[in-house]
């Protein structure tokens, strides 16, 4: 078990050095610095080597990347030019907004993806089934925007029912997080029904029924159980998308998080908060994972019995 | 014509021959074929855009601005409406359409070359060359996308090469581990062990025997692929950090199109109505394509 | 050109370690366990045994397609390795395989005259379009393969043809080691007589040295001219092959024989060995065959029988060489 562990995160920790290499290499590669602080060409070199030597310019490459490691553990990446602060503080003021409506989103998609995965896969080729697997289908083959924006014209716009954009009262939620879970909720309602197919289909089911077990005990003792694997590795992979549609459905409601917070910062080339929430969504995403990855651990019963016999 | 058995014969029920029609549409689904179809007009489309458009899609009318489709109340001179600076609709959607479709072309097959190469190379190598590829695959798949793409776009600008090749690095981690499977599986097989004891070098086992022989699979992940680029791609024109004006995309026209959405619902709706067919008429024919090739794909 | 095959206490052995277990024991499987013959130019080395005994492993190091764990093959006075370099590409020039499984071996995608032509275009890039259709139409004509055969795909074939196929591809470039691993026993017996007749020929019109590997005694006989006989990856007989085949001398040889339906001879001389061939994880001490035995003596458990013999007729067993290492009593 604390093999397992061991690997795991030692895995994990990796490609976190990945992503923190990735980002100092763009940082590196997208041009000289100092073109940002003042026309290199006019300036006497002297003043260009003595800029160069204070910010460490001068040094071998493998120094720098030294250098911007020890900067990262200390949070120090950078100061926001748009705001005059340092650029972890302006990230970490909007990420609480983020959280609330990606949390919601986590919980309500997966109820409804896998809410509709079972009734689709229990209900297999039915009405109900063809259905939800249409409707799934437009889940993931409509952009998030365009489901946002087409929420807000039928709800905001049309029906008057919910605002469209803000950020003061609960209400303002709504049509984030409906929108999120609704791209989420058809990728697991498809995984959760092929997994549950998969598993009704096994003949250990079916020497159940013939047992005369009730169906009900069946469903929710063996065949969920079972099915929950394949569920959990995608909730995974589902949680990247979530982000990146976060970004999209934050800058279309107006919503205050660090999605929003990146799309302005690109336009406005504030550097130092774009790369903080690089490395801010990585590690999320690195311990997220993680996370999963140990659950799959506990859940997964052929590994259980693996760390029963060591 | 259908030929039923008599009752007295059929055990439990009857035996049909089928209609010629109905086997036609066994073997191609109504679906696909209106995927089909719409994807040939998509293609002529974006070949022939410029000889299509009623009006030069930069063209402003400023005394025609904003005016509805055919079908809400406008005219047939605009058949989808104008925006909010008397440019076509219509005219609009259609370079839109050529433009988002090269652009995912050419993005799929960069994409399709990296991977490949990346998957034949770990295939090939093996030790420690086959874990570094893995482990890039795996942190490639612990981020998503769109993020890494803002922020490339941020730090090294916006030209349109710049665009294409970071779309064209969307996805090259699922291909590069189909093919890396597929080459491990491959040479393992007796051709290319055979091609090996001709003494045929890996380059000539690879390219002339593995790579025709999963071509067909290939070509599946490629056209599953094509979908997420287009959505990738007019995510990012929609907010504006993608295609810049005066060139004009699917996505960038639904990015203009956000502010009038409640006095011209119309410029945002028609891209977003072309964004999805398209989509789904791709995932459609794709999904067919696989379950009649090559089931074993994930 | 022939040249000479020389094989020295060749080995190839790997560890295996029992699933699942984090202490377990490694053990040593040898699939060949030093192994040593001569391949004079031109003649032609059958090598029998049942499954298990080596003959496969042993086919692929003598054409250096697996490496070997300790002894050495010598083709022609060079060494053959088993590094997949430029060097190792050169040498397939002149040294080639015919498979068991005729299908696997070629490329569902290319039509047959494409795949005897790529040795070919390989190792002789100076030849035109032309030089190559001529080769490749004379190969043809020497297996028995019409020339509409080469434009179909190897599913279109039988499998007499695809065996054809294979032995046409390996003889394109006029190899000079031809090494054959059971190249008949997926046909029918009736096109195995052809294939066959096929090698017979292109060997007394090209001379190549071969080894021919089968589990079948009566293909052996007919194409080879010396037979070694192996058993859990030795060495346990070897001679001329009509010698052998009349008047075994090691009773593992013996039952083979014996085995081999003959007219005339009485059913109940055959020879039934005892109980199943030991896993080559466990090789019996003492001579590896004393389990199965029907004239084991007690020194046969203890004291492993050397090859020995006289004038390229050599056997590895007690009751041959040196019957008083072998004791009196029965084991």
């Amino acid at each position: 078990m604390a093999q397992f562990v061991l690997s795991r995160l030692l895995r994990a920790l990796l490609t976190l050095l990945i992503i923190v290499t990735f980002a100092f290499f763009v940082l590196r590669l997208s041009g000289d610095p100092l073109n940002r602080f003042f026309d290199v060409g006019n300036t006497p070199a002297e003043v260009i080597e003595a800029f160069r030597r204070q910010w460490g310019l001068d040094q071998p490459i493998w120094i720098q990347f030294q250098k911007y490691i020890v900067s990262v553990l200390h949070g120090d990446l950078g100061s926001s030019m748009r705001e005059n602060r340092p650029a972890v503080a302006v990230v970490l003021d909007h990420l609480p907004a983020t959280l609330a409506i990606m949390l919601p989103t986590l919980v309500l998609k997966t109820v409804l993806g896998v809410a509709a995965g079972m009734v689709a896969a229990l209900y297999r080729n039915s009405i109900f089934d063809r259905l939800i697997m249409s409707i799934s289908v437009l889940g993931f083959t409509v952009p998030t925007f365009v489901l946002a924006l087409v929420l807000a014209l039928i709800f905001a716009v049309q029906l008057r029912w919910l605002p469209s954009g803000g950020y003061s009262e609960p209400q303002h939620m709504i049509l984030p997080v409906v929108t999120l879970s609704i791209a989420g909720a058809a990728v697991i309602a498809r995984y959760t029904r092929s997994a549950m197919v998969e598993v009704l289909g096994q003949p250990f089911v079916r020497a159940a029924r013939a047992k005369g077990v009730p169906w009900t005990t069946i469903v929710t003792r063996h065949v969920l159980p079972n099915a929950a694997v394949p569920i959990v590795t995608i909730f995974g992979f589902m949680l990247g998308s979530t982000v990146g549609g976060a970004v999209v459905v934050e800058s279309v409601f107006s919503w205050p998080g660090i999605g929003r917070l990146l799309v302005a910062s690109v336009t406005a080339r504030d550097l130092a908060v774009v790369q903080t929430i690089l490395l801010l969504i990585g590690v999320m995403m690195v311990a997220s994972n993680l996370l999963i990855d140990l659950l799959y651990g506990l859940i997964d019963p052929r590994m259980r019995s693996q760390r029963a016999t060591s | 014509m259908a030929v039923d058995l008599p009752q007295s014969q059929a055990v439990g029920g009857t035996i049909r021959r089928r209609s010629s029609l109905e086997s036609f549409f066994v073997a191609w689904p109504p679906l696909v074929l209106v995927a089909l179809a719409w994807l040939a007009l998509m293609a002529i489309v974006a070949i022939g855009a410029q000889w299509l458009t009623p009006y030069d899609f930069m063209a402003l009318d400023v005394m025609a601005r904003l005016k509805p489709p055919v079908f809400f109340g406008g005219e047939f001179n605009h058949p989808l409406g104008t925006d909010q600076l008397g440019r076509d609709v219509l005219s609009r959607v259609l370079i839109s359409i050529r433009i988002s479709i090269v652009i995912a072309i050419c993005a799929t097959i960069i994409t399709t070359a990296i991977g490949v190469t990346l998957g034949f190379v770990a295939a090939y190598f093996r030790g420690w060359v086959d874990q570094v590829i893995q482990m890039l695959v795996d942190a490639q798949l612990a981020m998503p996308f769109m993020i890494i793409a803002i922020a490339v776009l941020a730090f090294f600008g916006n030209s349109l090469v710049i665009f294409v090749i970071l779309l064209g690095l969307n996805g090259w981690e699922s291909v590069t581990r189909i093919a890396r499977g597929l080459a491990i599986s491959a040479n393992a097989q007796g051709y290319a062990i055979a091609a090996r004891d001709i003494g045929g070098s890996p380059s000539r086992i690879y390219l002339r025997h593995i790579l025709p022989n999963i071509s067909a699979t290939i070509v599946i992940a490629m056209t599953l692929n094509i979908p997420g680029v287009i959505l990738l791609e007019s995510s990012l024109s929609f907010l504006g950090i993608g295609l810049q004006p005066p060139q004009t995309s699917l996505g960038n026209m639904v990015g203009y199109g956000r502010d009038y959405i409640q006095s011209a619902p119309w410029i945002m709706l028609m891209p977003s109505i072309v964004i999805v067919l398209t989509t789904l008429s791709v995932s459609v024919v794709g999904d067919w394509l696989r379950d009649k090739l090559d089931p074993t794909l994930d | 050109m022939t040249g000479a095959l020389s094989v020295r206490d060749l080995t190839r052995s790997f560890t295996v370690r029992e699933r699942g277990m984090l202490f377990s024991k490694a053990k040593r499987l040898h699939a060949v366990d030093g192994i040593s013959f001569d391949v004079a130019p031109g003649e032609m080395l059958g090598i029998v045994g049942e499954s298990g005994s080596g003959k496969s492993t042993t086919a692929r190091l003598l054409l250096g397609h697996i490496p070997a764990s300790s002894g050495e093959v010598r083709f022609d006075g060079q060494r053959v390795s088993a590094r997949f370099d430029a060097h190792w590409r050169q040498m397939r020039r002149r040294m080639q395989m015919i498979y068991q499984d005729p299908l696997g071996a070629l490329d569902p995608r290319l039509p047959v005259a494409r795949q005897i032509e790529e040795p070919l275009v390989i190792h002789k890039p100076e030849l035109t379009e032309e030089n190559r259709r001529v080769r490749i139409g004379e190969v043809m004509g020497q297996v028995g393969l019409l020339s509409q055969h080469g434009e179909r795909y190897p599913h279109q074939l039988s499998g007499g043809q695809r065996q054809r196929v294979i032995i046409a591809r390996a003889l394109a470039l006029e190899p000079d080691l031809l090494v054959c691993d059971e190249p008949v026993s997926a046909l029918d017996v009736s096109v195995q007589a052809q294939v066959l007749n096929v090698l017979e020929d292109v060997r007394a019109r090209n001379g190549f040295t071969g080894v021919f590997i089968s589990h079948d005694l009566k293909v052996v006989r007919q194409v080879a001219e010396r037979v070694a006989v192996m058993y859990l990856g030795r060495i346990v007989e070897m001679g001329e092959v009509g010698e052998v085949f009349s008047h075994p001398a090691h009773p593992y040889t013996k039952a083979l024989v014996s085995a081999v339906p003959v007219p005339r001879r009485p059913r109940n001389s055959r020879i039934i060995l005892a109980g199943d061939p030991p896993s080559p994880l466990a090789i019996p001490p003492g001579c590896p065959f004393h389990t199965r035995c029907p004239e084991a003596r007690s020194g046969c458990r203890v004291h492993r029988p050397e090859l020995l013999g006289t004038g390229g007729r050599v056997a590895a067993c007690h009751l041959v060489n040196n019957p008083s290492l072998a004791g009196s009593e029965a084991a």
